[in-house]
């Protein structure tokens, strides 16, 4: 890689922006966590530790919950549903909107008018309440959970997406693709989308945090799956515990607006590095 | 185009919209696993014979789906969006009852945040290091990230006990008179911790916005005439350039409706507000789809009216829009 590369310009404008940094570390350690937490901890979560509601001491850091439980032992094994259901539903939500925006963006007309119907009808469904009503009547699970926050919530996407296709096709690159004889896939996949990765790329990183804060949502609801443990689903069954014992609320729910706000600053770092105009906006 | 045309068209577009949300509706019984009887009953634990044997007769569910849809539409249209069989009452009636509380909740909040954003947003905008500036820096990261459900039960922790100068639960207070002013101002001392852990969300978005469109007018022409002219600052500031970096905050306020009232579900649920959000709650736990299914076309139908009424205010505001 040149140094002088875009790229390479991107990633250094990133490295050194502090707050992005910090975001960084923060996803890692909490990553990190997940993944080697649960055995190094040793604790298993599931396991009545003490007496119910304990505060937080030297036996259990992070106090017991209304059955007993160790609260930090469950945080470390929530993390994963709660990461794994955020990245998956994020793919799923960017995948659906990227596709819906080229192809309206790309081929304008009748097919873009169709396509923005359908997308300002689900745009009218508040997304929360229409994703309650496809994970109770299909079960919840980590899978619908994962596809009903994806297919809920892909319009800011498709939007942005449609946008940057309208833009870019006018432009001559395109044209010389086109009279190369490139073919119409060909010219959406290799030659527009690569162009408008940038905007891409930062409403992806953020949709990763939003599809965690819903996955969030629905646990609490108790619409999560009810054999994983999450961070949601604590919140949710210690709510009538607060006011007798505020840890079993108030660490879970740390976690996860630690790890949402590690991925925000990534992506606002990530925006300010791709363009440099705006940084600092 | 003039006033009455426009209020059609838009009106046809809004019935397009709601008839969508009842064929997904419709779809979405139909799509679940398990018999369509089973899935509108609940789980009621062991809904009887007869009562199976009704849901059938009603939704006609021996007749074909074309004709079942179109029965489904018609009983809509009626007014009749079926029966809960755990609150045992009609869903309609359930949710135009529960409709009030959330629009409440969510206009209030929408309004805390819209105000508050755009005072921060101006102060923002007028001193760029100031303090109001990174303000908006640490509230545009923290609004995002901050799980709603949570930010609310903390706040109830703090309000519930170091702090108990506002009621935590609920939308009134049992012994007190339930009309008149007394009624509004117990009603408004409820609302404030509710509302205000909706608007945190947005207060962020909507500084943002403002201090842009604060700077963006700031450098117009039109502000260094009036500042020319010998106007004071504070004049310049509010009755010129505000108006017009207004705008855009105000647009996208309105379009936020249906985000705001999914907020509103959680932060019902934390409150025990009594509206659509506490009603959804309280049919899941019970698996009480109808109810469920009503209230999603209940708050589809308020997006709609709140889009429609955004749509309408800003003709109203910009008359370079009344052509469009």
């Amino acid at each position: 890689m040149n140094a002088r590369s875009p790229t390479a310009r991107a990633a250094r404008a990133f490295l050194r922006n502090p707050a992005a940094m910090v975001g960084l570390v923060v996803l890692a350690l909490m990553v990190l966590a997940s993944v080697a937490g649960p055995a190094l901890y040793g604790v298993d979560a599931i396991d009545i530790v003490g007496p119910p509601m304990s505060p937080p001491d030297g036996e259990a850091w992070f106090g017991t919950d209304y059955l007993g439980r160790d609260i930090l032992a469950a945080i470390l094994v929530g993390g994963r549903a709660t990461m794994l259901v955020g990245v998956t539903a994020a793919l799923i939500s960017v995948s659906i909107g990227t596709t819906v925006g080229a192809l309206a963006g790309y081929l304008e007309g009748l097919a873009d008018a169709a396509l923005m119907r359908v997308t300002e009808f689900f745009q009218v469904l508040p997304a929360l309440l229409f994703a309650m009503v496809v994970v109770m009547l299909f079960r919840p699970s980590l899978v619908t959970v994962a596809l009903s926050i994806g297919v809920v919530s892909w319009t800011g996407t498709a939007r942005l997406v449609r946008a940057e296709f309208l833009r870019l096709k006018r432009l001559e690159f395109i044209e010389a693709a086109r009279a190369e004889g490139a073919t119409h896939a060909r010219i959406i996949f290799r030659v527009i989308l690569p162009n408008g990765m940038a905007p891409l790329i930062v409403s992806a990183t953020l949709a990763v945090g939003a599809a965690m804060l819903f996955e969030g949502g629905l646990s609490f609801l108790g619409l999560g799956d009810p054999n994983v443990i999450s961070w949601g689903l604590m919140i949710g069954q210690n709510r009538s515990y607060l006011l007798d014992a505020w840890w079993t609320v108030t660490f879970p729910g740390l976690a996860l607006f630690a790890t949402v706000m590690s991925v925000a600053l990534i992506g606002d770092g990530v925006n300010d590095a791709l363009d440099p105009r705006s940084a600092g906006s | 185009m003039n006033a009455a045309s426009w209020l059609l068209r838009r009106l046809i577009h809004a019935a397009g919209l709601l008839l969508a949300v009842l064929v997904l509706n419709f779809v979405l019984i139909h799509a679940a696993p398990g018999d369509p009887a089973v899935v509108i009953a609940g789980e009621m634990g062991g809904a009887s014979t007869e009562v199976m044997d009704k849901i059938r007769a009603d939704y006609g569910l021996d007749q074909t789906l074309p004709v079942q849809l179109l029965r489904y539409l018609g009983r809509v249209v009626g007014g009749d969006l079926g029966h809960s069989f755990y609150f045992n009452r009609p869903v309609a009636s359930l949710v135009a009852e529960r409709m009030g509380a959330t629009a409440l909740l969510v206009v209030s909040a929408i309004l805390t945040a819209f105000v508050l954003g755009t005072w921060l947003g101006i102060l923002a905008a007028r001193r760029p290091r100031g303090l109001a500036a990174q303000l908006v820096a640490v509230f545009s990261v923290a609004g995002f990230a901050a799980p709603v459900f949570w930010t609310g039960m903390m706040l109830l922790l703090l309000f519930a006990s170091t702090l108990p100068i506002f009621p935590v639960s609920g939308m009134e207070d049992v012994g007190r008179p339930k009309l008149g002013f007394a009624h509004a101002i117990d009603v408004a001392h409820h609302l404030v911790l509710p509302a205000m852990t909706l608007a945190l969300v947005y207060i962020a978005q909507y500084s943002r916005q403002s201090r842009a469109g604060m700077l963006a007018a700031l450098a117009a022409d039109y502000i260094r005439t009036a500042r020319a002219k010998g106007l004071g600052e504070g004049r310049v500031v509010y009755r010129h350039a505000l108006r017009n970096a207004l705008i855009p905050v105000i647009t996208i306020a309105g379009l936020q409706f249906g985000q705001v009232l999914a907020g509103a579900v959680l932060v019902e649920t934390v409150y025990s507000w009594p509206g659509l959000g506490r009603l959804a709650y309280e049919s899941i736990l019970r698996r009480d789809s109808p109810t469920l299914l009503g209230i999603l076309l209940g708050s589809a139908l308020m997006v709609i009216l709140a889009n429609l009424a955004t749509d309408a205010a800003y003709r109203l505001a910009d008359p370079r829009m009344r052509g469009a």
